[in-house]
């Protein structure tokens, strides 16, 4: 039952030929994609973070530039408000001298119209009073 | 006790080649012919075949085919790097995993009626065992060069009388071991099979034994593996 002959030797070199014969069919084209399909993988998660990491970058750009974009406006908004509040001061100065002019020369006008009318006035004030203290007499004084 | 039907057999005696009628043959050519023999061509066609129809073109994404080889053989690689190191699996993959398809394929065959175990053979399982001796002990010495007798001389001088003859021995029983381990369970199970299937193959009384059988199978080509492995690591280590 338990003999040992030749075919032990046999036996063993069909071994090694199988050895051989599955290493070129079997083993060495599914080694062969599993490395190139683990290796492929490993490409494309490293582009996967390169692609990440770009798109964070660009995002930090356009992050910077909206904030920087933001403050230029703000600035611009807050320098034309500036410029609008002066010109309006200014506009208003003008307006306000302007009004204060023509009263000062109506003022000076109306003063010289009473000054005349009082000068008038004081004129005629003897002839007022004389005609009326003959009014009040009856008779020409 | 002959095998009851093997058809393999029955084809060679029909084409006038002296099959043997016991376990062995007495001339070459009946050794040759005898049915572990053309049962252990059988399955390396069987598994070239197979592995050569299966693998038609090789996608990145897999078909059925390709899909069971690669969670086989990518399930070996990982197993053998975690035990043996990436350099030691790329060097001998091949070796180990045939071993692990051959002994899986020729253990299960003997399940069929018609067809028988080659592994059943002391023959066929010794030429395995002595690869794998020889093979742990050249990585033994590539390894370590002359200092890989430190592994049998134990781990104090004063013990190397005991541990010496110790050591030697259990390397050696490794031969006994792996062979007759997977020889007996086989022959085991093909003896046991052939009873039953002449007793009462008519009732499948064969049927549990036939289950058992598979498990039985597969077990022993993973045993004969494992060790394989271990023996390899452990060839590769430094001695304590």
């Amino acid at each position: 039952m338990i003999t040992m002959d030749i075919t032990l030797v046999i036996q063993m070199i069909n071994i090694i030929i199988l050895m051989f014969l599955l290493n070129k069919v079997l083993y060495k084209p599914v080694l062969g994609i599993l490395r190139e399909r683990s290796k492929k993988m490993k490409g494309t998660q490293e582009e996967i973070e390169r692609f990440d990491k770009d798109a964070r970058l660009r995002q930090e750009e356009v992050d910077k530039k909206m904030a920087q974009a933001s403050s230029k406006a703000k600035a611009a908004l807050d320098s034309a408000r500036t410029e609008a509040a002066a010109a309006g001061n200014e506009k208003l100065a003008a307006i306000k001298a302007e009004v204060d002019a023509d009263r000062e020369k109506k003022m000076s006008e109306l003063k010289s119209q009473i000054d005349s009318a009082g000068k008038s006035l004081q004129e005629s004030l003897d002839t007022f009073a004389g005609d009326m203290a003959g009014k009040i007499l009856g008779r020409s004084l | 006790m002959e095998h009851p039907i093997l058809f393999i057999s029955i084809i060679l005696e029909k084409l006038g080649l002296p099959v043997p009628h016991g376990f062995v043959g007495h001339t070459f050519l009946e050794q040759i012919c005898a049915p572990y023999m053309t049962y252990t061509w059988l399955v390396m066609a069987f598994l070239f075949i197979v592995s050569k129809l299966t693998l038609g073109n090789l996608e990145m994404i897999p078909g059925g085919g390709q899909n069971f080889w690669e969670i086989v053989i990518g399930g070996m690689d990982d197993f053998f790097a975690d035990n043996m190191g990436r350099e030691m699996t790329d060097k001998l993959f091949p070796m180990i995993a045939t071993f692990a398809l051959y002994i899986a394929v020729a253990n299960l065959i003997g399940l069929i009626p018609g067809f028988m175990s080659p592994t059943s053979s002391i023959n066929t399982t010794l030429a395995l065992t002595i690869i794998v001796w020889i093979t742990h002990h050249v990585i033994g010495f590539r390894a370590h060069g002359l200092n890989y007798y430190k592994h049998f001389i134990g781990p104090m001088w004063w013990l190397i009388p005991l541990m010496l003859p110790i050591e030697l021995i259990s390397n050696f029983a490794r031969l006994l071991s792996l062979s007759i381990r997977l020889f007996g369970n086989i022959m085991a199970k093909e003896t046991l099979l052939g009873i039953l299937f002449m007793l009462a193959g008519a009732f499948f009384a064969p049927l549990p034994i036939m289950v058992l059988g598979v498990l039985v199978s597969l077990v022993q080509a993973m045993v004969f593996v494992l060790l394989t492995v271990v023996y390899i690591a452990q060839a590769q280590e430094h001695a304590h």
